[in-house]
């Protein structure tokens, strides 16, 4: 069955947090040279959550532009997100223009590695935005943070019904999962991605409960061990008992929509 | 009784943490400043606190990256000129995200007469036991900066048993804990990381408790570790702070109190004539 891994980072270390050095523009080619080894499933590439930003706008900018060029000379890429960062301000917003006019799909945010709330008011500004110029939205969610708490997701969802939102590795945690299931109603524009998931007994019941319309197939390593395993994720959508149809929307129907991919 | 000192306080906006991020400068115009100089001095006045010693908030715009952390240090530097017999000290920042290039600043901020560097985890990015920090740490100790470490509750980077980690890299060098009176269970976790840490000094920052808690933590680890904070952040204009009056209310003797409201940190801080 076709599969999109919607949750695919580049520039993986052996920890996440290791600190990436966004590469200069003459080294881009050889960089993704170095990293683009073939997959098996189509993927869209996002940047490291963890990059040095001593120049600031200028390093986004850098790791932008990075993403673009991955894109397009990477076989098994079909689409590819940008990043920008809160603690930017406002001063960010041109760069959200730029990453829709260099053809990325999207862009990401993990606020554990930004140091602000996932719904600071910058986050609303950038969402319009975003929005505005038809950029899908991807926040990660890890439990752990509490920058990153789902509760901070929900209100920033809801205050953009129209706009579709993704939340990255909410179910690594059961606790947050069972908050999930039991708030199906919160932020209905919100999708889910499966990475961090455990069992296929929890995917069925996220089937049951939030429908194969808002999961999408994502395997989220965050590090090079993480990412030597991700094959597990697709063998447990195969294997959990739901309906193919189901199973299809999850590993590449829903992405296709909403990406708009071919 | 000797006057208080307080080595906790921030010069920023504090609702930059939950309300930021508008593109606002760390601090603001020259009026702004005026006028928060004096809001903070009137503070200071009414709840009877002699000097302080001064940090950035660490939740401000940074587009430029290093440029915009170098311009926070610079105007807290030009604050402290202001009026050095309040503010005796000055504590900066440098983002961790920054990685190995914020070393310059670090030795910049030695050269300029801060005797620390602040963090707050939680809002920059990056864990208090990241590679990078430990080449913080070690090239402070080489300065003799002392680090000014936030240790909140629930904060993820900022969790207590990294800061432990941090520490027991550095037996030699003292650290400062910010923070982590902020809840009970936290509160329990200082004193059983205060007893096997001995660098480790503490703030009664974001105390959420009674008198009796600060008697319970010098039982444990003694007077000499324990400082007073207020966390007063600009414009804030608070008539009380409750960890000065917990102290104030605490059985324990004039020597032990004096010690926590400013003894421990002019001498953790060289300051002994402030």
């Amino acid at each position: 069955m076709r599969t999109i891994d919607i949750h695919c980072h580049i520039g993986l270390s052996h920890d996440e947090c290791d600190l990436f050095t966004v590469p200069p523009y003459a080294g881009f080619d050889r960089w993704i040279a170095a990293g683009s080894a073939p997959g098996e499933v189509e993927a869209v590439a996002m940047p490291p959550t963890f990059y040095a930003l001593p120049d600031g706008l200028g390093d986004t900018a850098r790791l932008n532009d990075l993403m673009a060029a991955w894109r397009v000379n990477t076989h098994r890429c079909v689409a590819a997100f940008g990043v920008v960062e809160p603690h930017h301000g406002d001063d960010a917003l041109p760069e959200i223009d730029r990453i829709a006019a260099l053809g990325l799909k999207g862009i990401v945010w993990r606020h554990r590695a930004h140091g602000v709330f996932a719904d600071v008011p910058v986050m609303a500004r950038f969402a319009e935005r975003a929005a505005t110029l038809g950029l899908v939205l991807a926040l990660h969610a890890s439990r752990h943070s509490g920058n990153e708490a789902i509760w901070r997701l929900w209100y920033l969802a809801e205050a953009f019904p129209a706009v579709t939102f993704v939340a990255l590795g909410a179910f690594g945690d059961f606790e947050q999962q069972e908050e999930i299931l039991n708030n199906a109603g919160r932020a209905p524009n919100l999708r889910y991605d499966l990475s961090d998931l455990r069992s296929g007994h929890d995917l069925k019941r996220l089937v049951d409960v939030l429908g194969a319309d808002r999961l999408l197939y994502g395997t989220g390593a965050h590090d090079v061990g993480a990412a030597r395993e991700a094959g597990r994720h697709r063998r447990l959508v195969l294997a959990t008992p739901v309906p193919d149809a189901a199973k299809e929307r999850i590993l590449w129907r829903n992405a296709v929509e909403l990406l708009a991919l071919p | 009784m000797s006057a208080v000192f307080d080595h906790h306080q921030h010069v920023g906006r504090v609702d930059n943490i939950v309300r930021g991020m508008g593109g606002a400068p760390a601090l603001g115009s020259a009026e702004w400043i005026e006028v928060e100089y004096a809001t903070r001095v009137r503070a200071m006045d009414r709840l009877g606190i002699a000097a302080a010693a001064l940090m950035p908030g660490h939740s401000y715009p940074r587009p430029r990256g290093l440029a915009d952390t170098r311009a926070v240090n610079d105007q807290l530097a030009a604050y402290r000129l202001r009026d050095p017999r309040r503010f005796p000290a000055i504590v900066g920042t440098v983002e961790p995200r920054y990685g190995l290039a914020g070393l310059a600043e670090i030795e910049r901020m030695a050269e300029m007469g801060f005797i620390g560097v602040s963090w707050h985890h939680r809002q920059q990015g990056l864990a208090i036991d990241h590679p990078v920090m430990v080449h913080y740490v070690r090239r402070m100790a080489a300065l003799g900066l002392v680090p000014f470490i936030h240790a909140f509750v629930r904060g993820d980077f900022e969790s207590l048993w990294r800061l432990r980690a941090l520490a027991e890299r550095f037996p030699e060098t003292p650290i400062l804990c910010l923070d982590s009176m902020s809840d009970p269970e936290l509160c329990e976790e200082t004193l059983a990381v205060g007893a096997r840490v001995p660098n480790l000094l503490f703030d009664v920052a974001a105390l959420g408790f009674r008198p009796a808690w600060i008697e319970r933590f010098v039982d444990a680890l003694g007077p000499e570790r324990l400082l007073f904070g207020s966390n007063l952040y600009s414009m804030g204009a608070p008539d009380a702070v409750p960890e000065l009056d917990a102290i104030r209310a605490t059985r324990l003797s004039q020597v032990e109190r004096d010690l926590i409201l400013g003894g421990n940190a002019r001498r953790l801080l060289k300051l002994e004539g402030a």
